[in-house]
């Protein structure tokens, strides 16, 4: 699944560690979501578009 | 919280470490070599990675990340399912090839068998978890 996270993020000036802490999961899980190769609960996409200040609708490619 | 588990883990993986020498090592002095080295190999391998393993999580927890996240529970929900079903056949390989093993280890008994399965399951858990988390998620 496509995503926009580290186009927001860089926007953000936030860092894959300082993302991954301020959604309270690993920094390898922003990698592999950045990258596509894993998909999120709802629970964590919601509080990552929250975070960058979008909708999960924005954020990812469905 | 973290820290606390932590220290767990490595704590059960030290007796882990010890119950499995503790075990080899008596075999060894017993005459049955092959056991008592492999064992005590097997042991010092766990004990390697585990350690290894167990630093570089620490390392995490103190920079502040959490302990295991829901890509790492998905993971070693899978991970455990295939140790769980590949184990039953290794199980049944072994109860297969009951009387080859036996003719090259002739001190094969129940506990080895027992001891050779949950050896086994561990490491196929072991590398199903390495080589699913390298990959980034599991395919539903």
């Amino acid at each position: 699944m496509q995503n926009r996270i580290k186009e927001l993020r860089a926007k953000h000036n936030l860092t894959q560690e300082d993302l991954a802490k301020k959604v309270g999961v690993r920094r390898e899980t922003i990698v592999f979501l950045e990258q596509g190769k894993y998909n999120p609960s709802l629970g964590l996409a919601h509080t990552i578009a929250k975070t960058l200040k979008t909708t999960i609708e924005d954020l990812f490619e469905f | 919280m973290d820290k606390k588990r932590v220290l767990l883990i490595a704590i059960l993986t030290l007796a882990f470490v010890a119950g499995i020498l503790f075990w080899g090592i008596p075999l060894y002095f017993e005459g049955r070599y092959f056991e008592g080295v492999s064992l005590s190999a097997a042991a010092l391998i766990v004990a390697f990675f585990g350690f290894k393993m167990l630093y570089a999580v620490l390392k995490n927890v103190n920079k502040g990340y959490p302990l295991e996240d829901e890509r790492l529970m998905r993971i070693k929900t899978r991970a455990a399912a295939y140790a769980f079903y590949i184990g039953i056949y290794w199980i049944l390989a072994i109860m297969w090839f009951e009387d080859v093993i036996v003719k090259y280890l002739p001190n094969f008994d129940i506990s080895s068998a027992a001891g050779a399965a949950i050896m086994g399951q561990a490491v196929i858990f072991g590398l199903a978890y390495w080589i699913l988390s390298s990959k980034g998620d599991v395919k539903n």
